[in-house]
């Protein structure tokens, strides 16, 4: 991006399932971001909106996301928050819940 | 003959008849596990022999599904019809059964599947198998015919075989509760069919409690071929451990770090329905059968809406978790209902396979399908597959005699889940299975079944997840995500975490071939002595990375039994009794052909989802590949068959029946 060229906002969608889903009381919620902006940034955003579960997401040792959560992006498991984000990419936020 | 395969024989041949009692007092001063026992019940002698069970034999095998499998190989010759007297039923008790911990209660019936002609085998949660264990016995073979109804009793020591003509015809909620009027105690735990199971239909299912059930693989079907309505057991004795202080102190450490997980405590708030959301969401389930790989219009079957129907949550024995609705259902034309479930497996099976989108259908169904004694899985896949070939005119409402199966159309499953239970109409068709349905309705309708070995597959789609697909084509009952399913696959976890886990490098990304063999095949060998030892499976691996496996099992085995294992030793315990169910499938003339997936998983291209999953199909020249690497991994040669070698290191090649190929 050029200096001093503005940000564009984008807009992601972030699907809530469990305990995500409880908390905010919705199934899913559009978040406008700036143009540069990572997973991390996005799980920041909502951390500060909706608290404490959201904050664990991310693990403050590590800086992955916790192994105690699930968070893809279009599908793909994400665990680097350093993932780029585009317009229209769908987050999913859940707990890890496998079986039959 | 060594002094192993005589005992072994010793074990396998019933001898003197019973005495009561047989242990307690007088008995010689050996651990409780040496202590317990196997009974032999022919029904049509009516002999009943109780011996115990070798040690050796425990360290081959565990318990449970392990000591079944090995009891089936052995006992049940080549090509017997399953629904004949030949045919013998085992009940095994996990070799942790009692332990308060990990869900221990569970239970595995056995038998030759009527349904597919393989292994036949289901695992029961709640209640049956402690109290089996209470009164004595870990084991039961049954064997034969009675002439008219029966029910076994067991107590503290003793068994009989009653007249069930009174509970013939029943429900198995009516039964299991006249059995505890007639003995006049509420604490009797029974094992019961349905008149699915008194009518024979071939995946007909063992019912305990209000929804625990030995669902697959028709195993209630063979119970009503030999007029065996239930088993009823009240125990009252000691059960005994090793090492009981530290057991106990044990226990409560792994059900601390169990209820301190996220998954756990979701499980206990939604129970299994919480894996819809994730799945249903991402696109790897089926939809109108194999159509569509999500549920498009699915939002009442989210966990949440469970809320308004549900009373509380219930566990099994021995469970901190707690992941059983109890339910209400006041206002509907089916009401009222008061059940338990529906677990995730129903919200495929009645839900998204049928294009049925309320949660209340699915509410009603599984109360259904619970009170006839169906397994939920096959019914449902059975009903999706005749809506497809209804939809694609192969059937007509001819063929129906008048249902009309729409997608969804709830009254008509209904009816047809009442259908096949009686078999009436068109119902009798589908009571008979895969196998004998595709066969008599031709018009190319095996294309839209979604079987395999004759065994209809959970909801899933697997056509993104090469991990799950492997696994249900090479499980040996048939389509079947519970003797391999590598959960954890989904969670995207470091790859160095996985090696670790699995021995060597496996992709992290899901939709990847790379070392999935592997994983399918570690995972069989846990499953294998997650079901040997009796604990659930919702508390291993199967659902969670840092969830007990087999360290904690090695650990728990110790103080509970006394017994030693290195964590090698208990693989290869998994490998055995995976090889012994490949060995009775080989016998029975399955072969590498069977271990395959249905042609659409290879044609169709997934294409709805996430971006991830849209536009998959399986490689089939990958998944061959696959195939290749995991018989390697198990020590069986490129046809499926086990090598010398590997029947060697197992000490299954001097089994009394052992297999080996013919040009060896």
């Amino acid at each position: 991006m050029a200096h001093g060229e503005e940000l564009m906002s984008i807009c992601v969608r972030v699907v809530l399932l469990a305990n995500f889903r409880e908390i905010v009381g919705k199934r899913e919620i559009i978040e406008e971001i700036d143009s540069n902006s990572t997973l991390g940034h996005v799980l920041d955003k909502l951390a500060k909106k909706y608290g404490r579960d959201f904050q664990k997401i991310v693990d403050q040792k590590t800086g992955v996301i916790s192994s105690e959560f699930l968070v893809s992006v279009n599908g793909r498991i994400a665990r680097d928050t350093g993932i780029k984000l585009k317009n229209d990419d769908v987050l999913m936020l859940t707990i890890p819940a496998g079986g039959g | 003959m060594s002094l192993l395969q005589d005992q072994i024989s010793h074990f396998l041949a019933p001898s003197r008849p019973a005495q009561n009692p047989w242990f307690g007092k007088g008995v010689a001063d050996e651990t409780m596990v040496w202590r317990r026992r196997i009974a032999y019940i022919d029904l049509t002698t009516k002999k009943i022999v109780a011996k115990p069970i070798p040690k050796q034999v425990r360290q081959l095998y565990l318990g449970g599904r392990g000591i079944d499998m090995y009891l089936l190989y052995n006992h049940v010759k080549p090509k017997v019809d399953p629904l004949s007297p030949e045919n013998m039923l085992f009940v095994g008790t996990g070799l942790l059964c009692g332990v308060p911990a990990l869900g221990s209660g569970r239970c595995d019936i056995a038998a030759k599947s009527p349904l597919t002609g393989c292994v036949g085998d289901s695992n029961i949660g709640g209640f049956f198998g402690p109290e089996l264990r209470l009164a004595g016995f870990d084991h039961l073979v049954i064997s034969g015919k009675t002439e008219k109804p029966a029910y076994l009793w067991i107590s503290d020591g003793s068994i009989e075989i009653r007249d069930a003509s009174h509970l013939w015809g029943k429900d198995t909620f009516e039964t299991q509760e006249m059995i505890r009027d007639d003995n006049k105690d509420e604490e009797v735990k029974c094992l019961a069919i349905g008149v699915a199971g008194e009518n024979l239909v071939r995946f007909a299912n063992v019912r305990s409690g209000m929804k625990n059930s030995a669902g697959r693989t028709g195993m209630g079907c063979v119970m009503g071929s030999k007029n065996l309505k239930a088993i009823a057991v009240r125990g009252t004795m000691d059960i005994e451990f090793s090492h009981p202080d530290e057991l106990l102190d044990y226990c409560k450490e792994m059900n601390d770090m169990i209820m301190n997980t996220r998954w756990a405590r979701a499980q206990s708030k939604w129970g299994t329905l919480i894996i819809y959301s994730n799945t249903n969401t991402t696109g790897l389930i089926r939809t109108r059968n194999f159509q569509l790989n999500r549920f498009e219009e699915g939002e009442d079957l989210e966990p949440e809406n469970m809320d308004r129907y549900t009373i509380g949550m219930s566990g099994c024995y021995g469970c901190a978790v707690h992941c059983r609705h109890r339910y209400v259902l006041r206002e509907s034309p089916h009401a009222p209902i008061f059940a338990e479930g529906p677990e995730y497996t129903s919200l495929g099976a009645f839900g998204t396979m049928v294009d049925c989108k309320k949660m209340e259908t699915i509410l009603v169904a599984n109360h259904l399908v619970n009170k006839y004694g169906l397994d939920t899985l096959e019914t449902g896949g059975l009903i999706a597959w005749a809506m497809e070939l209804y939809e694609k005119g192969i059937i007509d409402e001819k063929d129906t005699a008048g249902l009309k199966l729409e997608w969804g159309n709830e009254e008509a499953i209904f009816e047809l889940i009442r259908q096949i239970a009686h078999r009436e109409g068109f119902g009798n068709l589908l009571a008979e299975g895969f196998k004998t349905a595709i066969a008599k309705i031709g018009k190319g309708s095996d294309y839209y079944a979604i079987q395999v070995k004759g065994l209809s597959n959970l909801h899933s789609d697997e056509r993104p997840t090469p991990s799950f697909a492997l696994g249900i084509a090479t499980s040996t009952r048939g389509a079947d995500h519970l003797r391999s399913r590598p959960a954890i696959d989904l969670y995207g976890l470091p790859e160095k975490l996985l090696e670790e886990i699995y021995g060597a490098p496996v992709s992290s990304d899901y939709t990847s071939y790379e070392g999935k063999s592997r994983m399918v095949w570690w995972q069989e060998l846990l499953y294998a002595v997650t079901d040997a030892i009796g604990v659930c499976k919702f508390q291993t691996v199967f659902c969670a990375v840092h969830a007990p496996n087999w360290e904690e099992f090695k650990t728990l085995i110790q103080l509970a039994t006394g017994m030693g294992f290195t964590k090698a030793q208990l693989m290869e315990v998994g490998e055995r009794i995976y090889t012994i169910e490949r060995m009775f499938n080989l016998r029975e003339g399955f072969s590498r052909k069977d271990d395959a997936l249905p042609e659409r998983y290879f044609k169709e291209p997934t294409t709805i989802g996430f971006p991830v999953v849209r536009g998959k199909t399986i490689d089939r020249d990958r998944f061959e590949k696959m195939l290749d690497e995991y018989y390697a991994l198990h020590g069986w040669d490129e046809n499926g068959f086990p090598k010398k070698e590997t029947l060697e290191r197992l000490g299954l090649d001097k089994e009394p029946s052992h297999m080996v190929r013919e040009e060896e």
